[in-house]
């Protein structure tokens, strides 16, 4: 069974860069948002197995939506896809519950990996 | 560690790091003069090596890695004859001081960060060790040390959970390293104590971290770690051991014990350490047993005379004249407690006077005698700054160029030196330099330029007073001002500085033969012998110190005694004329009384016969300040005479007579002399 991923992120590219890679490599895309709130939206609806998430987003930010996710489901992964320099950011993120960390630009073979890694855990 | 051990390991640790650092700084200075030799490097790279340890051991990462490589350096110094080199003697110079620095910080209590500085030169130390010369990936101390008495719990710990010490090296993520480590401390924290981080503070750490450890007691087996582990990690990227296998020092790269005394033993000396404060504190409380003593004399003078009858009081009489014996043997202990060797700063200064001497392009040789004169701690400590100055000075201004005092006929390589002794109740020291001395005439031309002095008085002006202008307030003579002194700030800061110790400068100075500057100091300020006297009903204590002798006056003797020279009466004292001051005249209290006592005091060859009604006796007195109003930079400004004030056996306060300053206010008032009405 293919794994299901939300991803989310403001930027089109960025979006389309993830997808690509993910289903590539045999993941499914439940779901792409574009903001904090459309990712809590569309994981009610879709309960993925993972979620990547973009920090610095309009309306509401990565931090804010992974916390009201875990808030509602304490067993959801989330994986924090960050600029470098983002480190405070990161470290709050970890202490609120994110699973891994995503430096962006970030090759191919570290997404995989990291998303495996943190699927099997 | 709880927190009260690790305060007093960090204090421990701090004091240590001192003397490490003064033994390393001082090697340095020997390696420069002398060349290699074996015994020098090798006391250097014990020091370096203990610093390490038990920088290491406290967790301070820098200081770790800084002093590991400089005793790779080191050793290759000891392998390879020869290689010493001015680049080399820089480098370490440079590391002392980034030593000390970080020394510091840790005692204010600062991040002890690993910046790009300490980066830097952990490279050049590298250039030097390796090889060929090529550039190794950072050095990282990847040792997590332990304490003995830690190692002994973590034994115990084992018995009932797991402890594991986890190493990371990070192979594949190369950016934002440090969060990794967050990460896993983040998600490790969560099952099981963690004792102790490599790099410590790892939670706080960012940047770069290649390498990290953590050691960990926890409930879980082996494998379930390494799961959680695994869940931002790959295999190849930790080790894992099991407190067994550290306990068999087979973690021996990552973990090592280190003895907790790492206190330099010196089996010659059998000492302890005692916090500054609580000597103080100590003595503080010796003054007001002082004080107590004097007002159970005063008592039990009254009993004797009322009570012969009382066996209670009769023991009591008997037991006064002890409390007094001990109370005074316990002021000198204290104050022995307190008395520091002057040694202890001459030797910061031989590598003042070399950093100097570089800057200038001046050779200098640096001579100390009297290091083992001892002063009081408190006096010692405000005296560094002074001296820094006044050897900068030295340098500076008074030690010629090479080529300038070779053309005098001096040796190309000038003195400065350090003396310190004692005389009587101050201790001296003296700065004193063999270069082309004061010109009396430039400062005098300054002192006009800066309107310090009228045309008229510079004329008139003595040797002596000439030279005392360099410590007024907004004199400078150098020409230029530079790094090193000459701001026009130096010498009256220095007075100042030193008259709030209640000592004294004092200058000489030949043009072209040199300078000498001393620094006359009170042996200390809280407790001193005193004669007590009266006049018109007052009490006035009068230091011993200043005292030679003490005269009756009476209708006999009057005549002989005291003579009027150009309307000043002079007291004619051992073949001298000196001057008279009636106690009474000075401080406008109503005519003086023609019978009394003549004290004859001085200070400095400058003589003075004071005029009082009675001498009360000898007692020891505990000097108190005049309050937050009276005194020197005080609202209502000094008073002349007064030094300050005491408590008397009775309770009531006594004024201190401060013989120099009532030389100074006479002299200054000519015929007419200044007086300022007081009375207790």
């Amino acid at each position: 069974m293919s794994a299901r991923v939300l991803v989310v992120d403001d930027a089109s590219f960025m979006r389309l860069n993830l997808k690509n890679i993910l289903e590539s490599e045999g993941f499914e895309i439940i779901g792409e948002g574009t903001n904090g709130q459309e990712a809590i939206q569309l994981y009610q609806a879709g309960k993925p197995d993972v979620v990547t998430m973009d920090i610095t987003m309009p309306e509401m930010d990565g931090l804010a939506a992974m916390e009201k996710i875990i808030e509602m489901d304490p067993q959801a992964k989330v994986v924090m896809v960050s600029a470098m320099g983002q480190e405070t950011y990161i470290k709050k993120a970890i202490l609120s519950g994110a699973k891994n960390f995503i430096v962006k630009p970030f090759k191919k073979e570290k997404i995989i990996e990291t998303l495996n890694k943190v699927l099997a855990s | 560690m709880s927190n009260l051990d690790f305060e007093k390991f960090q204090k421990l640790f701090l004091q240590e790091a001192n003397e490490q650092l003064e033994i390393m700084e001082k090697a340095i200075m020997q390696l420069e003069e002398k060349g290699e030799d074996r015994e020098i490097i090798d006391e250097f790279f014990r020091m370096a090596h203990s610093l390490k340890g038990s920088a290491g051991s406290m967790g301070y990462t820098a200081i770790a890695s800084l002093t590991h490589e400089m005793e790779n350096v080191l050793d290759k110094l000891r392998n390879t004859p020869g290689i010493l080199n001015d680049d080399m003697i820089d480098l370490l110079f440079i590391s002392i001081d980034t030593l000390k620095h970080l020394r510091e910080n840790v005692e204010k209590d600062l991040p002890e960060s690993v910046n790009p500085e300490i980066d830097h030169l952990l490279q050049r130390f590298q250039e030097i060790t390796s090889p060929d010369g090529q550039k190794k990936q950072k050095a990282v101390d990847k040792k997590l040390y332990l304490t003995s008495q830690e190692f002994k719990n973590l034994k115990e710990k084992d018995q009932e959970k797991n402890v594991f010490l986890l190493c990371f090296e990070l192979i594949h993520q190369q950016e934002m390293q440090s969060m990794v480590a967050f990460l896993i401390f983040n998600n490790l924290k969560d099952e099981g104590e963690i004792i102790k981080t490599c790099p410590p503070h790892l939670e706080e750490v960012e940047g770069d971290l290649p390498f990290f450890s953590i050691l960990i007691c926890t409930e879980k087996g082996r494998e379930e770690i390494g799961k959680i582990v695994e869940q931002a990690l790959d295999q190849e990227e930790y080790k894992i051991f099991p407190w067994s296998e550290i306990e068999k020092g087979e973690a021996g790269e990552y973990c090592q014990e280190v003895k907790e005394s790492f206190a330099r033993r010196d089996e010659s000396r059998d000492s302890i350490r005692v916090d500054i404060e609580k000597v103080d504190q100590l003595m503080k409380l010796v003054g007001e047993l002082v004080i107590d003593k004097e007002r159970l004399l005063e008592i039990s003078k009254g009993i004797k005379a009322n009570s012969r009858d009382n066996p209670e009081a009769q023991a009591l009489l008997q037991t006064i004249p002890h409390v007094d014996f001990i109370a005074t043997e316990l002021h000198e202990s204290v104050m022995d407690i307190r008395m520091y060797p002057v040694g202890s700063i001459f030797k910061r200064f031989p590598r003042l006077v070399r950093d100097i001497s570089r800057q200038t392009g001046k050779e200098v040789h640096l001579e100390f005698s009297g290091e083992d004169t001892e002063l009081d701690r408190t006096i010692l400590q405000e005296v560094f700054d002074p001296l820094v100055h006044l050897v900068r000075n030295a340098i500076d201004h008074g030690i010629e160029q090479p080529d300038q005092r070779e053309a005098r006929g001096k040796t190309a390589r000038g003195s400065v030196a350090l003396n310190a002794w004692q005389e009587e109740n101050n201790i001296v020291i003296e700065v004193k330099d063999d270069g082309a001395g004061i010109d009396l005439e430039k400062i005098k031309a300054r002192a006009l330029e800066k309107n310090l002095v009228r045309e008229k008085q510079a004329e008139e002006m003595d040797r002596e007073s000439i030279l005392e202008l360099i410590m007024e307030p907004g004199f400078s003579t150098s020409e230029s001002v530079n790094d090193l002194s000459g701001r026009g700030v130096g010498m009256d800061v220095v007075r100042t500085n030193i008259e709030n110790l209640d000592g004294e400068v004092e200058i000489t100075s030949e043009a072209g033969m040199g300078t000498s500057i001393k620094i006359v100091l009170p042996l200390t300020l809280a407790i001193v012998q005193a004669l007590m006297v009266r006049e018109k009903g007052n009490d006035y204590a009068i230091p011993l110190s200043a005292i030679f002798e003490t005269m009756a006056v009476n209708g006999k003797n009057e005549s002989d005694l005291i003579k009027t020279v150009k309307n000043r009466e002079v007291v004619i004292w051992r073949e001298q004329v000196i001057p008279l001051i009636r106690l009474s005249d000075f401080f406008q209290m109503g005519t003086s009384c023609q019978e009394g006592f003549l004290v004859i005091g001085g200070v400095k060859g400058r003589m003075v016969a004071i005029m009082v009604e009675a001498v009360l006796g000898e007692q020891e007195i505990v000097v108190k300040s005049l309050g937050d109003f009276l005194g020197k930079d005080k609202l209502f400004g000094e008073i002349p005479g007064i030094s300050g004030a005491t408590i008397k056996g009775n309770g009531e306060v006594a004024l201190i007579l401060d013989i120099q300053g009532m030389l100074k206010s006479f002299k200054k008032g000519g015929d007419t002399i200044e007086r300022q009405s007081i009375s207790c």
